[in-house]
């Protein structure tokens, strides 16, 4: 049975007949002639009868007549609920991000997502190691990351270099050095500089390192934002031109929900703006 | 949407796989892939997220998803009428407690509309009974829910209506046949008692009233088929609470009394916020409306 029988089927009642009916379909007489066939094999009985030159319900098409009406009208309400499938609005999107990007850029894309779509419950977590592979698992949305090495396939989902984020190391040099866990932006980019893969004084979580800098513990790498802002602060910051990594964007293609497409086009648009790449 | 994508979400929501989902349907993998792929396209968004470990709905899916479960009941409803007459089918969920309650109004609404077909589906435990509900894998549930089972539900999806409040009373061996009727819970006698592993809430409010009065009983075996208190009871196992409802006043070789202060046990009808239509509307009237059900009776 098909959706478009059913209704066929009401129009024929509503008009009482296949002329009338045909014409307010916009089909042809044949065509609704051969869709009601079709119905009639479904249901295993005439829904209609001669009667003179008119026709009318058949017993079969009386009690036929309620249900078919009834799955109508619950065939509409999930048309509307797919069409909310579609619409932001009211939609959870949640963002598993990396610390370093936390505060910028993604508090302003969320920002000015919301602005655009109030109604969208935005949710920022954590990422357990790759932001990407909460992605993959359907846990997050989209993912934010810092890729200083190759990229890494991850499943279905797609991984895409969007910007460049630059780095200084900012503290004294000879103080002691400190670092991210292994694999982090601060300890892989850490280890390019000069003099080649140096040990850690001290391991912290990415987003710690800043205030340990500031209280004198000793140097890192960290993002040139924060070095500069260290800075401004009296504590001294060099850069490197190697001291850079990738952005690296992860996000379900091309099925993803209406909220993260939304904010990807946000995110596209922002990156197509002057030094929209450069984070 | 269009039925066979009905069929689509609905399969791969049970499966929670496409290759399981193409093995429900009868086709392949790949087609289920491309269909979903053009359902997404048609509704401009995210149905299922694809993980590596098989496909799960997303949240936007959610009302969706239980929109196209009621659309095949009523799919249902209408090919099992083939022969002509189109019996409409209805399915409840309920917890073993409302049984008897659930029996009555199914009898009533089959004198009504005869053509209505009912499937009764047992739920093991209250959160599961208002889960069916909530995904629209059954039109009504039926059960003695309290007050912490009301607070679990989501409130805005889930309606409860009282349908009754059930008298509990305890099944005795037959030497206890000297005992008063209604019988004081501090004259409980000193046996263990037969419980159901199924009926928490029973248990919680029975074990709320003795200790207010101060009263210990062991719980001594426990089955999970009430119908096997009674023969239990008979045996030699001890004691066991159940209601009026549920058992014969005269049932053989036990004897039965009401207790005082009196336990009653809330039985509830709970129903998707959207309003029913057809027979789960039907059964739904009857179960709520006590003045005819006292019609009846009469």
């Amino acid at each position: 049975m098909h959706a478009r029988q059913l209704r066929y089927f009401l129009a024929i009642v509503e008009h009482r007949g296949y002329t009338a009916a045909a014409r307010a379909l916009h089909i042809s007489q044949p065509t609704l002639t051969v869709a009601m066939r079709g119905l009639e094999e479904v249901v295993g009985a005439e829904l209609f009868r001669r009667a003179g030159r008119r026709v009318v319900l058949s017993d079969a098409g009386r009690r036929f007549l309620p249900l078919a009406r009834r799955l109508a009208g619950e065939l509409d309400e999930l048309d509307d609920a797919a069409r909310s499938v579609g619409d932001p609005a009211g939609q959870r999107l949640v963002l598993c991000v990396a610390h370093e990007l936390v505060e910028s850029p993604v508090a302003e894309l969320v920002g000015a997502y919301r602005g655009t779509w109030p109604d969208v419950a935005v949710e920022i977590v954590e990422p357990e190691g790759e932001p990407g592979t909460a992605v993959v698992h359907g846990t997050a949305d989209i993912g934010f990351g810092l890729r200083p090495g190759p990229l890494r396939r991850f499943g279905r989902a797609v991984t895409v270099p969007v910007a460049t984020r630059r780095f200084g190391l900012a503290g004294e040099v000879p103080d002691p050095v400190l670092a991210g866990p292994a694999g982090s932006a601060s300890r892989v980019l850490l280890d390019r500089l000069p003099g080649g893969p140096a040990t850690p004084a001290a391991v912290a979580r990415s987003d710690r390192l800043e205030s340990l800098v500031r209280a004198g513990v000793g140097a890192a790498v960290l993002p040139l934002a924060v070095c500069e802002r260290l800075g401004a602060a009296g504590i001294p910051f060099t850069t490197d031109p190697r001291l850079a990594c990738s952005v690296v964007v992860t996000y379900r293609a091309p099925s993803t929900g209406a909220a993260a497409r939304e904010f990807l086009r946000l995110l596209r648009r922002r990156l197509e703006t002057p030094g929209g790449r450069d984070w | 949407m269009d039925f066979a994508q009905v069929e689509l979400v609905l399969a791969l929501d049970e499966a929670r796989s496409l290759s399981g989902a193409a093995e429900l349907l009868g086709t392949t993998t790949t087609a289920v892939s491309q269909q979903l792929r053009r359902l997404e396209r048609e509704v401009g968004g995210e149905v299922f997220v694809r993980t590596p470990h098989g496909v799960v709905p997303t949240p936007a899916a959610d009302l969706l998803l239980r929109r196209a479960r009621r659309v095949a009941t009523t799919m249902e409803t209408l090919t099992a009428g083939r022969a002509g007459a189109a019996a409409e089918l209805v399915r409840v969920t309920a917890l073993d407690s409302a049984a008897e309650h659930l029996a009555r109004a199914v009898r009533r609404a089959r004198q009504q509309a005869p053509d209505l077909r009912v499937e009764i589906r047992e739920a093991r435990t209250a959160p599961e009974l208002l889960a069916a509900v909530r995904d629209g894998r059954t039109g009504l549930g039926i059960g003695y829910l309290d007050a912490r089972d009301v607070r679990w539900s989501h409130r805005r999806e889930l309606v409860l209506d009282p349908v009754a409040h059930d008298e509990c009373c305890v099944v005795l061996p037959p030497a206890c046949a000297d005992l008063p009727d209604p019988l004081p819970v501090t004259e409980l006698p000193d046996l263990d008692v037969v419980t159901t592993t199924q009926d928490a809430v029973s248990r919680r409010l029975v074990e709320r009233v003795l200790a207010r009065a101060g009263v210990r009983r062991r719980a001594g075996i426990a089955t999970a088929h009430r119908a096997m208190l009674v023969p239990l009871v008979r045996a030699g196992a001890g004691m066991a609470w159940t209601t009026l409802e549920a058992v014969a006043p005269a049932a053989p070789g036990v004897v039965v009394r009401r207790v005082v202060p009196a336990v009653t046990l809330p039985v509830y009808v709970v129903r998707p916020a959207e309003p029913p239509t057809g027979g789960a509307a039907l059964l739904h009237a009857l179960l709520t409306d006590r003045a005819a059900e006292r019609r009846a009776g009469a």
